[in-house]
Protein backbone atom coordinates (compact mmCIF):
# COMPACT_ATOMS: atom_id res chain seq x y z
CA UNK A 1 0.00 0.00 0.00
CA UNK A 2 1.59 3.02 -1.02
CA UNK A 3 2.14 6.06 1.58
CA UNK A 4 1.79 9.79 0.88
CA UNK A 5 5.18 11.65 0.53
CA UNK A 6 5.84 14.57 3.46
CA UNK A 7 4.89 18.29 2.67
CA UNK A 8 8.75 18.88 3.05
CA UNK A 9 10.17 16.75 1.07
CA UNK A 10 11.49 17.05 -2.53
CA UNK A 11 10.92 15.18 -5.33
CA UNK A 12 12.62 15.28 -9.29
CA UNK A 13 11.08 14.73 -12.44
CA UNK A 14 13.07 13.18 -15.15
CA UNK A 15 12.78 16.06 -18.07
CA UNK A 16 14.15 15.73 -21.56
CA UNK A 17 16.04 17.99 -23.35
CA UNK A 18 13.06 18.94 -25.90
CA UNK A 19 10.89 20.22 -22.53
CA UNK A 20 13.58 22.91 -21.60
CA UNK A 21 13.56 26.25 -22.62
CA UNK A 22 15.96 28.08 -23.76
CA UNK A 23 16.52 30.12 -20.76
CA UNK A 24 16.55 26.71 -18.96
CA UNK A 25 12.97 26.76 -17.80
CA UNK A 26 11.06 23.68 -17.52
CA UNK A 27 7.99 23.53 -19.46
CA UNK A 28 4.95 22.08 -18.29
CA UNK A 29 5.11 19.22 -20.97
CA UNK A 30 7.65 17.86 -18.72
CA UNK A 31 4.53 17.07 -15.87
CA UNK A 32 1.93 15.98 -18.68
CA UNK A 33 0.88 12.34 -18.22
CA UNK A 34 0.54 9.71 -21.09
CA UNK A 35 -2.29 8.67 -22.38
CA UNK A 36 -3.54 5.75 -20.31
CA UNK A 37 -1.30 7.13 -17.31
CA UNK A 38 -2.79 7.26 -13.88
CA UNK A 39 0.16 9.32 -12.37
CA UNK A 40 3.13 11.29 -13.09
CA UNK A 41 6.58 9.15 -12.06
CA UNK A 42 9.40 10.87 -9.98
CA UNK A 43 11.70 9.88 -7.12
CA UNK A 44 11.64 11.46 -3.40
CA UNK A 45 14.88 12.24 -3.01
CA UNK A 46 14.44 12.23 0.40
CA UNK A 47 13.89 9.01 0.98
CA UNK A 48 17.33 7.93 0.40
CA UNK A 49 19.48 6.79 3.20
CA UNK A 50 21.34 10.23 3.20
CA UNK A 51 20.34 14.21 3.76
CA UNK A 52 22.57 15.53 1.41
CA UNK A 53 21.62 17.02 -1.78
CA UNK A 54 24.38 16.16 -4.12
CA UNK A 55 24.35 12.55 -2.59
CA UNK A 56 20.42 12.08 -3.39
CA UNK A 57 20.65 13.14 -6.32
CA UNK A 58 24.08 10.73 -7.59
CA UNK A 59 22.10 7.94 -6.16
CA UNK A 60 18.76 8.77 -8.55
CA UNK A 61 21.39 8.99 -11.29
CA UNK A 62 22.69 5.67 -10.65
CA UNK A 63 19.05 4.36 -10.68
CA UNK A 64 17.59 5.82 -13.44
CA UNK A 65 20.96 4.77 -15.68
CA UNK A 66 19.59 1.48 -14.68
CA UNK A 67 16.10 1.71 -15.84
CA UNK A 68 16.82 3.83 -18.90
CA UNK A 69 19.27 5.66 -20.76
CA UNK A 70 20.12 8.86 -19.87
CA UNK A 71 22.02 11.19 -22.13
CA UNK A 72 24.06 14.46 -21.30
CA UNK A 73 20.71 16.68 -22.45
CA UNK A 74 18.57 14.95 -19.89
CA UNK A 75 18.04 17.45 -16.48
CA UNK A 76 15.99 16.35 -13.34
CA UNK A 77 13.62 18.72 -12.16
CA UNK A 78 12.77 19.27 -8.71
CA UNK A 79 9.74 20.67 -6.72
CA UNK A 80 8.72 20.36 -2.90
CA UNK A 81 6.23 18.43 -2.52
CA UNK A 82 4.25 20.93 -0.04
CA UNK A 83 4.84 23.88 -2.47
CA UNK A 84 3.46 21.76 -5.17
CA UNK A 85 0.24 21.01 -3.42
CA UNK A 86 -0.26 24.18 -2.48
CA UNK A 87 -0.15 25.59 -5.68
CA UNK A 88 -2.43 23.30 -7.20
CA UNK A 89 -5.06 24.35 -4.47
CA UNK A 90 -4.68 27.69 -5.66
CA UNK A 91 -6.94 26.44 -8.59
CA UNK A 92 -8.82 23.95 -7.33
CA UNK A 93 -6.72 21.06 -7.88
CA UNK A 94 -6.75 18.69 -6.04
CA UNK A 95 -2.84 16.64 -5.91
CA UNK A 96 -0.95 14.22 -3.95
CA UNK A 97 2.43 12.67 -3.70
CA UNK A 98 2.67 8.68 -2.85
CA UNK A 99 5.40 6.48 -2.60
CA UNK A 100 5.16 3.56 -4.94
CA UNK A 101 8.47 1.94 -4.55
CA UNK A 102 9.58 -0.29 -7.55
CA UNK A 103 11.99 -3.67 -7.05
CA UNK A 104 15.04 -1.78 -8.80
CA UNK A 105 13.44 1.88 -7.95
CA UNK A 106 13.18 1.92 -4.04
CA UNK A 107 12.02 6.22 -4.13
CA UNK A 108 10.08 6.12 -6.53
CA UNK A 109 6.70 7.60 -6.26
CA UNK A 110 3.62 9.25 -8.40
CA UNK A 111 1.61 12.56 -8.17
CA UNK A 112 -1.87 11.34 -8.47
CA UNK A 113 -4.49 14.14 -9.62
CA UNK A 114 -3.61 15.68 -12.89
CA UNK A 115 -5.59 14.30 -16.04
CA UNK A 116 -4.36 13.85 -19.18
CA UNK A 117 -3.99 16.79 -21.58
CA UNK A 118 -5.11 19.32 -18.89
CA UNK A 119 -2.25 21.45 -19.42
CA UNK A 120 -3.20 24.31 -16.81
CA UNK A 121 -1.77 21.48 -14.12
CA UNK A 122 0.77 20.73 -15.74
CA UNK A 123 2.15 23.99 -16.03
CA UNK A 124 1.35 25.03 -12.56
CA UNK A 125 3.62 22.62 -11.47
CA UNK A 126 6.41 23.27 -13.79
CA UNK A 127 6.23 26.58 -12.26
CA UNK A 128 7.05 25.09 -8.79
CA UNK A 129 10.38 23.71 -10.36
CA UNK A 130 12.89 25.18 -7.72
CA UNK A 131 15.87 23.78 -9.57
CA UNK A 132 17.45 21.57 -12.60
CA UNK A 133 19.91 19.34 -12.33
CA UNK A 134 21.85 17.18 -15.05
CA UNK A 135 20.39 13.60 -15.21
CA UNK A 136 23.87 12.04 -15.91
CA UNK B 1 9.75 15.57 -57.49
CA UNK B 2 7.70 15.11 -54.49
CA UNK B 3 4.17 16.81 -55.02
CA UNK B 4 2.62 18.96 -52.09
CA UNK B 5 -1.35 19.50 -52.56
CA UNK B 6 -2.07 23.13 -51.62
CA UNK B 7 -5.93 24.71 -51.50
CA UNK B 8 -6.65 28.23 -52.08
CA UNK B 9 -7.43 30.72 -51.24
CA UNK B 10 -7.30 32.75 -48.13
CA UNK B 11 -6.37 32.43 -44.12
CA UNK B 12 -10.22 31.84 -43.92
CA UNK B 13 -11.21 27.81 -42.47
CA UNK B 14 -12.73 27.08 -45.69
CA UNK B 15 -10.87 25.26 -48.24
CA UNK B 16 -10.46 25.99 -51.86
CA UNK B 17 -9.74 24.55 -54.74
CA UNK B 18 -6.96 22.50 -54.25
CA UNK B 19 -4.06 21.50 -56.82
CA UNK B 20 -0.74 20.18 -56.70
CA UNK B 21 2.41 21.67 -57.50
CA UNK B 22 6.13 20.40 -57.27
CA UNK B 23 8.69 21.05 -53.99
CA UNK B 24 9.41 24.23 -55.72
CA UNK B 25 6.13 25.68 -55.55
CA UNK B 26 5.82 24.26 -52.34
CA UNK B 27 8.63 25.92 -50.96
CA UNK B 28 7.17 29.09 -52.40
CA UNK B 29 4.12 28.97 -50.90
CA UNK B 30 6.07 28.16 -47.68
CA UNK B 31 8.10 31.09 -47.86
CA UNK B 32 5.14 32.95 -48.78
CA UNK B 33 3.06 31.89 -45.36
CA UNK B 34 6.43 32.32 -43.00
CA UNK B 35 8.62 35.00 -44.81
CA UNK B 36 8.07 38.42 -44.94
CA UNK B 37 5.59 38.43 -41.81
CA UNK B 38 7.33 39.79 -38.74
CA UNK B 39 8.56 42.49 -40.43
CA UNK B 40 6.70 45.34 -42.26
CA UNK B 41 8.92 45.62 -44.76
CA UNK B 42 7.83 45.52 -47.97
CA UNK B 43 7.86 42.37 -49.97
CA UNK B 44 4.74 42.97 -51.96
CA UNK B 45 5.12 39.53 -54.16
CA UNK B 46 5.31 37.46 -50.98
CA UNK B 47 3.07 39.52 -48.71
CA UNK B 48 0.38 38.84 -52.00
CA UNK B 49 1.27 35.20 -51.84
CA UNK B 50 0.76 34.90 -48.30
CA UNK B 51 -2.35 36.37 -48.04
CA UNK B 52 -3.92 33.99 -50.61
CA UNK B 53 -2.38 31.02 -49.98
CA UNK B 54 -1.56 28.37 -47.55
CA UNK B 55 -0.66 24.66 -47.52
CA UNK B 56 -3.47 21.82 -47.24
CA UNK B 57 -1.55 18.94 -47.08
CA UNK B 58 2.09 19.33 -45.69
CA UNK B 59 5.55 18.83 -46.71
CA UNK B 60 7.63 17.48 -44.07
CA UNK B 61 9.17 19.15 -41.06
CA UNK B 62 12.44 19.00 -42.43
CA UNK B 63 12.11 20.20 -45.93
CA UNK B 64 10.33 22.80 -44.90
CA UNK B 65 12.77 23.85 -42.29
CA UNK B 66 14.98 23.47 -44.38
CA UNK B 67 13.59 25.71 -47.42
CA UNK B 68 13.02 28.22 -44.57
CA UNK B 69 16.69 28.13 -43.33
CA UNK B 70 18.02 28.82 -47.11
CA UNK B 71 16.03 31.88 -47.87
CA UNK B 72 18.02 34.06 -45.91
CA UNK B 73 15.85 34.52 -42.52
CA UNK B 74 16.07 38.19 -41.02
CA UNK B 75 17.34 37.89 -37.32
CA UNK B 76 14.10 37.71 -35.78
CA UNK B 77 13.32 34.38 -37.94
CA UNK B 78 16.68 32.95 -37.91
CA UNK B 79 17.23 31.98 -34.09
CA UNK B 80 14.02 30.44 -34.32
CA UNK B 81 14.42 28.26 -37.47
CA UNK B 82 17.24 27.12 -35.33
CA UNK B 83 15.60 26.55 -32.15
CA UNK B 84 13.21 23.83 -34.01
CA UNK B 85 15.95 22.22 -35.94
CA UNK B 86 17.62 22.04 -32.52
CA UNK B 87 14.51 20.63 -30.92
CA UNK B 88 13.90 18.25 -33.73
CA UNK B 89 17.26 17.10 -33.73
CA UNK B 90 17.23 16.23 -30.03
CA UNK B 91 13.46 14.47 -30.36
CA UNK B 92 15.05 12.05 -33.31
CA UNK B 93 17.43 10.66 -29.94
CA UNK B 94 14.87 10.04 -27.81
CA UNK B 95 13.02 6.87 -27.41
CA UNK B 96 9.79 8.11 -25.97
CA UNK B 97 9.13 10.82 -28.30
CA UNK B 98 7.51 11.59 -31.66
CA UNK B 99 9.09 13.43 -34.60
CA UNK B 100 7.73 17.19 -34.62
CA UNK B 101 4.35 17.47 -36.40
CA UNK B 102 3.89 19.02 -39.73
CA UNK B 103 0.88 20.44 -38.95
CA UNK B 104 1.96 21.78 -35.93
CA UNK B 105 4.94 23.53 -37.52
CA UNK B 106 2.43 24.80 -40.10
CA UNK B 107 0.35 25.72 -37.59
CA UNK B 108 3.11 27.79 -35.32
CA UNK B 109 4.20 30.02 -38.64
CA UNK B 110 1.02 30.27 -39.39
CA UNK B 111 0.25 32.21 -35.98
CA UNK B 112 3.39 34.44 -36.54
CA UNK B 113 2.02 35.52 -39.80
CA UNK B 114 -1.62 36.03 -38.89
CA UNK B 115 -0.32 37.74 -35.76
CA UNK B 116 2.65 38.96 -37.00
CA UNK B 117 1.94 43.17 -35.24
CA UNK B 118 1.56 41.52 -32.20
CA UNK B 119 4.85 38.57 -31.65
CA UNK B 120 7.24 41.03 -34.08
CA UNK B 121 8.84 42.14 -30.99
CA UNK B 122 8.49 39.37 -28.51
CA UNK B 123 9.94 36.25 -29.94
CA UNK B 124 8.70 33.28 -28.02
CA UNK B 125 10.53 30.35 -25.95
CA UNK B 126 9.86 27.19 -27.58
CA UNK B 127 9.66 23.37 -26.93
CA UNK B 128 8.92 20.49 -28.36
CA UNK B 129 6.23 17.82 -26.62
CA UNK B 130 6.50 15.04 -26.21
CA UNK B 131 3.40 13.81 -28.19
CA UNK B 132 5.28 16.30 -30.91
CA UNK B 133 3.88 19.52 -30.83
CA UNK B 134 5.47 22.74 -30.76
CA UNK B 135 4.83 24.79 -27.82
CA UNK B 136 5.42 28.28 -27.69
CA UNK B 137 5.34 30.71 -24.25
CA UNK B 138 6.00 34.66 -24.31
CA UNK B 139 6.30 34.97 -20.63
CA UNK B 140 7.00 38.22 -18.15
CA UNK B 141 6.74 36.39 -15.37
CA UNK B 142 5.64 33.05 -13.39
CA UNK B 143 2.52 35.09 -13.07
CA UNK B 144 2.23 36.58 -16.14
CA UNK B 145 2.52 34.26 -18.92
CA UNK B 146 0.77 32.53 -22.33
CA UNK B 147 1.76 29.68 -23.40
CA UNK B 148 0.34 28.11 -26.91
CA UNK B 149 0.01 24.37 -28.11
CA UNK B 150 0.43 24.19 -32.08
CA UNK B 151 -2.22 21.57 -32.48
CA UNK B 152 -2.71 21.50 -36.20
CA UNK B 153 -2.80 23.97 -39.15
CA UNK B 154 -5.44 25.71 -37.84
CA UNK B 155 -5.62 25.06 -33.96
CA UNK B 156 -3.86 25.70 -31.19
CA UNK B 157 -4.60 24.83 -27.37
CA UNK B 158 -3.11 27.63 -24.68
CA UNK B 159 -2.43 28.24 -20.78
CA UNK B 160 -2.64 32.08 -19.29
CA UNK B 161 -1.45 32.60 -16.53
CA UNK B 162 -2.85 36.44 -15.99
CA UNK B 163 -3.22 38.94 -13.64
CA UNK B 164 -7.21 39.59 -13.13
CA UNK B 165 -8.16 42.72 -14.92
CA UNK B 166 -9.73 44.50 -11.83
CA UNK B 167 -8.30 42.71 -8.66
CA UNK B 168 -4.51 42.76 -9.63
CA UNK B 169 -3.73 40.67 -6.83
CA UNK B 170 -5.60 37.55 -8.30
CA UNK B 171 -3.90 35.54 -10.99
CA UNK B 172 -6.69 34.02 -13.72
CA UNK B 173 -5.08 30.47 -15.10
CA UNK B 174 -7.37 29.48 -18.02
CA UNK B 175 -6.69 27.11 -20.53
CA UNK B 176 -8.53 26.51 -23.63
CA UNK B 177 -8.83 26.09 -27.16
CA UNK B 178 -8.75 28.18 -30.42
CA UNK B 179 -8.93 29.20 -34.26
CA UNK B 180 -5.17 30.27 -35.01
CA UNK B 181 -6.92 33.20 -36.56
CA UNK B 182 -9.20 33.78 -33.94
CA UNK B 183 -6.96 33.28 -30.48
CA UNK B 184 -6.56 36.97 -29.46
CA UNK B 185 -9.78 38.01 -30.05
CA UNK B 186 -10.82 34.51 -28.13
CA UNK B 187 -8.84 35.01 -25.05
CA UNK B 188 -8.63 38.71 -24.87
CA UNK B 189 -5.27 39.40 -25.38
CA UNK B 190 -3.82 42.74 -26.51
CA UNK B 191 -0.53 42.16 -26.03
CA UNK B 192 1.47 39.06 -25.30
CA UNK B 193 3.60 39.45 -21.79
CA UNK B 194 7.22 40.30 -23.06
CA UNK B 195 6.21 42.65 -25.74
CA UNK B 196 8.33 45.74 -25.75
CA UNK B 197 5.30 47.83 -27.38
CA UNK B 198 2.84 48.85 -25.24
CA UNK B 199 1.41 47.56 -22.29
CA UNK B 200 1.27 44.24 -21.96
CA UNK B 201 -0.92 41.84 -20.28
CA UNK B 202 -0.93 42.05 -16.44
CA UNK B 203 0.73 45.21 -16.27
CA UNK B 204 -2.80 46.89 -15.87
CA UNK B 205 -3.58 49.98 -14.32
CA UNK B 206 -6.45 49.06 -12.94
CA UNK B 207 -6.00 47.08 -9.19
CA UNK B 208 -9.09 48.17 -7.95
Amino acid sequence: MSTTIRDEFDCARFTKATQIRDDGSVDGDAFALREGEVYLSLNCLDLFETSERGAQIDFLRDVLRQKMTVRSSHRLSIINVGDTKSAARANDYLIDFCHVPEPDDETHCGLYGPEYNDEVIQDMIAECVTEVVKAL
Amino acid sequence: MAEVAYALPDDSDSMGTSFHADTRLAGLATEALTSGYLRTRARSNVDDISSSWHMRSIMPSDQYLQFLASGEPDTFLEPIIHRIRLLCDLASKEDDQKALRPESLVGFFRFMYLHRNRVADCPPQLILTTEGYLRAEWRRSRDCRVAVRFVDARTVSFVTFLPDKHVRSRINRIGGNSSIQGFFENTGITTLPGASKGESEGEHDDSR
